[in-house]
């Protein structure tokens, strides 16, 4: 790799689509309208009035052929992949919102378009990587602040009196900050790490070549523990504080090439997993109707019974869309979206999801492998694929019951504005990283 | 390459996640899909249920008796023949499915095996509402009116046959229930006396009685015993071993009595008299030609319940059970189907015809009925002479019974017995009616209550009426 070459973004990873350029991201543009234009048509029959779902329709085509188009004429050297999947995704959610929960479509239609946005300015407005990597003390601190605000500050859309309150509110606008803080905090973990590779490596070698036992390395995994333990216990959100924390361990794995690590992470949440059990009602409720839900079938633990019954409901092919009955699960269209999907789609649709996030997963992760740069963009690059990937897979998992239910959102796919614009922002980054950018 | 080790395995850690969750909703999807549609508490189960255009019950002449119709935005069932209700039963999607509603389940609700790609195409992907198939069964609503009608107020079961073909043309059963408001209704009738949802005709299970005196009569026939010789003491009582009396039903005007006489009058004291009933083999012999052990059912309706004999063998002097048994009191048991295809086989030259309903089918698809084919299952009970010479006293005793002079073209016959089952005592009125130019109806009418005799007798009117 010269410096000519890093002067002059061009693509690092040829693909089997894309690769040509022009002519495939319009085909795989073309291919995402087509489904979710029929997904919203096998709504709208189903409506008296059906200008809502059309509506909708044109603000998706909108923000996705104006995306394509920008970041053909602006970043041209990006993965076309990785535009078009969170673009279908999305569009899937919007015919998910549309059919379990009308009356919010609008509105996440209009988050969409400014994720896209959003998405947009990471990626095409210059040194955005740079900026991050420079003020990420600023940035991470202004996170921490929001975060911070919503102890004090909190809401829950849903008012209800009990329910997590992790929202700022503005009027009727609703923002979540740990869904900011996701995004600030992958890249000032990808900057410490990058920064301390040589020491943690260093420090290994002087501790006799036992990694684990470097304070670089067990310092900040024991402080991001303490740090999602806090989210957890003040904010008791489970969720967000099992991200984190895997996400830091990922990248400390990265690090150090120290498979001790993960173990040692796997310890530590489940020492957590105790500890949260025995001190949070919501914990221990998440956990006993995981272990067995079946005898609270109709109290507890109804929500992951028709969870369940949704998956056996849609069997291969699914109900057909807006031939089910999702609409059994409570909050089916935020957490539970993955399990309407499967009654509607079938296997099928929960198969074409895997793969999507497959084909994500390793499209990001291709990033991470070539990038031409310093530690950094991969970590970055790695970082931001696993916040996505770990996310997806602790919401499957746990409408699926293989896992207790950790209540954050299918990313792309559940509604929510804060979480959409989150990883747009990131796949923003990732677009930037796809074109070998410093 | 600076952390490729390791991101080749964090993919292929990722990867294999992905390829649970897969693995885990093929599960659920595919191998654990049945047990979780099955649940009671599945909503989609009641959901589906809801959306099947179930097929249409009616009568051998068209007469709609359950139906489907569209209200406001769902499909809700209508029964409009209030004397078939109990033979008809009641499909809710809280309280279930009975009577012929659950006999002919699959075909109304159109459960079937797919039989063509195109079939599992429109079910499984199209997922086009399933439609039931229409049937239509061998009753008679202007019979079922009739008996319904005239046996109103009281608790009883009341069977019609055609006796040459096994169709039957009437199945009443009382107490009854209104399938229309069931939803309103069910807590009282599941707790209302009489058990309105138990059919009496097909699941009550009751002591023969002196529904016995007319095949100890046919046996006497066969055996050439001399038919006018009197019995005296004939309208005496007979006390069983309990001390429970055992009377005549309707008190003849005299003391002495031939068989035919007793039968006429359910008078017990000839046939405990009567030579051959005295011997055991004799009365197994009996048990045995009408098939008691293997009692009649209608397939796909309720089974008659289980009914503990009122004292095993063991517990009686053998001439006490013997007492019983030709009296029809001891161990012997009889549901009033059973007993109905013994009347027809008298009326039918001595073959039964196993008793069927199911006349006929509609499917979605097509606008003619496909007819069921006739019940094939026969077999002889006693011989053809015995039979016809049967069917003439039975015109006898019918005469006795309205106080008529005995008319030997006259195409009615039948008798009337009484039963104790338990604490309870039953009334009887069996017989047969031939319509001119048409095959003879054989026909039990039950009443559970032994002062009802009057009534029975405008029963068993209103229904030659009806059968005329």
């Amino acid at each position: 790799m010269t410096s000519t070459q890093v002067d002059k973004p061009v693509p690092i990873v040829r693909l089997v689509i894309g690769s040509a350029g022009g002519g495939n991201r319009w085909l795989l543009l073309a291919l995402a309208a087509v489904f979710v234009f029929a997904g919203l048509a096998s709504v709208a029959v189903t409506r008296p009035s059906q200008g809502d779902v059309w509506l909708t329709f044109a603000l998706w085509l909108a923000g996705a052929a104006g995306a394509t188009l920008i970041l053909k004429l602006r970043l041209p050297a990006h993965d076309p992949l990785l535009l078009a999947l969170p673009l279908f995704l999305s569009g899937w959610g919007l015919v998910a919102i549309e059919r379990l929960a009308p009356s919010f479509a609008d509105r996440q239609a209009l988050w969409l378009v400014i994720s896209v946005l959003a998405m947009l300015a990471v990626a095409s407005f210059p040194h955005p990587l740079r900026w991050l990597r420079s003020y990420r003390y600023s940035l991470l601190a202004a996170a921490l602040l929001l975060l911070l605000a919503t102890i004090a500050l909190g809401r829950n859309p849903s008012g209800f009196e009990f329910a997590p309150r992790l929202w700022l509110s503005f009027g009727s606008f609703y923002f979540q900050p740990s869904e900011l803080m996701k995004v600030i905090l992958v890249a000032f973990m990808a900057t410490y790490l990058a920064e301390q590779t040589v020491a943690i490596r260093a420090g290994s070698e002087a501790a006799g070549g036992d990694m684990a036992a470097s304070p670089r390395l067990i310092g900040p995994m024991l402080l991001m523990w303490l740090l999602s333990m806090v989210v957890l216990v003040w904010q008791r959100d489970l969720g967000t504080a099992m991200l984190f924390f895997i996400v830091f361990m990922i990248l400390l794995y990265l690090a150090s090439g120290d498979r001790r690590i993960i173990i040692g992470g796997v310890a530590l949440i489940l020492v957590a997993g105790l500890a949260a059990y025995h001190l949070f009602d919501v914990v221990q409720l998440r956990v006993d109707i995981w272990l067995n839900p079946w005898p609270e079938a109709d109290g507890r633990a109804y929500q992951i019974v028709q969870s369940l019954m949704a998956f056996g409901a849609g069997g291969i092919f699914g109900a057909g869309v807006a031939q089910g009955y999702p609409g059994y699960i409570p909050v089916v269209h935020s957490d539970f979206v993955f399990a309407a999907i499967a009654e509607e789609w079938g296997l099928l649709g929960v198969i074409g999801i895997l793969s999507c996030l497959g084909v994500l997963a390793w499209r990001g992760l291709s990033i991470a492998l070539t990038h031409p740069g310093a530690a950094f963009h991969k970590l970055l690059a790695v970082a931001i694929t696993m916040t996505l990937l770990v996310q997806a897979l602790m919401i499957m998992a746990g409408v699926l019951k293989l896992l207790p239910l950790t209540g954050v959102t299918l990313p792309f796919i559940s509604y929510g504005g804060s979480s959409l614009l989150a990883c747009h922002v990131m796949i923003g980054l990732l677009l930037r990283l796809s074109t070998g950018a410093r | 390459m600076l952390y490729a080790r390791q991101i080749r395995h964090i993919l292929f850690g990722v990867l294999a996640c992905l390829a649970l969750v897969g693995v885990s909703a093929a599960y659920w999807a595919i191998a654990g899909r049945d047990t979780l549609l099955l649940r009671e508490d599945n909503p989609r189960r009641i959901e589906a249920l809801a959306r099947i255009q179930r097929g249409g019950i009616f009568d051998r002449n068209s007469q709609i008796l359950a139906e489907t119709v569209a209200a406001d935005s769902s499909l809700i069932r209508r029964y409009p023949m209030p004397s078939t209700f109990s033979l008809v039963g009641y499909y809710s999607l809280r309280y279930g499915v009975g009577g012929a509603e659950a006999g002919y389940d699959e075909l109304l609700s159109g459960l079937r095996p797919f039989e063509s790609l195109a079939d599992y195409f429109n079910s499984q992907i199209l997922r086009l509402p399933q439609i039931g198939a229409d049937i239509m069964l061998t009753i008679d609503t202007r019979i079922h009116d009739a008996l319904a009608d005239a046996m109103a107020g009281s608790d009883g079961a009341a069977i019609v046959m055609d006796a040459a073909t096994g169709e039957l043309l009437a199945l009443v059963s009382l107490p009854s229930f209104d399938p229309n408001r069931l939803d309103d209704d069910w807590s009282q009738l599941i707790e209302a006396e009489g058990d309105p949802f138990f059919n009496r005709a097909l699941q009550g299970n009751y002591q023969l009685g002196g529904n016995i005196y007319a095949l100890w009569l046919a046996q006497a026939i066969n055996a050439g015993f001399e038919l006018s010789l009197r019995f005296t003491g004939a309208a005496d009582p007979v006390l069983l071993d309990d001390g429970t009396a055992i009377h005549c039903v309707v008190q003849p005007a005299s003391a002495d009595l031939t068989l035919t006489e007793a039968l006429g009058h359910g008078c017990p004291a000839p046939f405990k008299s009567y030579p051959r009933a005295q011997s055991a083999a004799d009365y197994d012999d009996l048990i045995s030609a009408y098939r008691f052990s293997d009692p009649v059912v209608l397939s796909g309706f309720p089974q008659p319940e289980e009914f503990p004999p009122p004292r095993t063998t063991s517990e009686l002097e053998p001439a006490a059970l013997a007492l019983r048994n030709i009296l029809g009191q001891g161990a012997q048991i009889t549901t009033p189907l059973h007993l109905a295809t013994i009347i027809a086989a008298l009326a039918n030259d001595g073959i039964a015809i196993a008793p069927w309903i199911h006349l006929g089918t509609r499917h979605p698809d097509s606008e003619e009925w496909r007819g069921n084919p006739p019940n094939a299952e026969s077999h002889r009970m006693l011989s053809a002479t015995s039979a016809r010479r049967m069917r003439t006293l039975l015109r006898d005793t019918w005469a006795i019974l309205y106080r008529e002079e005995s008319d030997p073209q006259s195409e009615i016959g039948g008798f009337v017995a009484m039963s104790r089952s338990g604490d309870e005592t039953q009334l009887w009125l069996n017989g047969y009616a031939t319509p001119l130019g048409e095959n003879p109806a054989a026909f039990v009418i039950l009443l559970e209550d032994s002062a009802e005799l009057p009534k029975l007798l405008a029963i068993g009117d209103a229904l030659v009426k009806a059968l005329s």
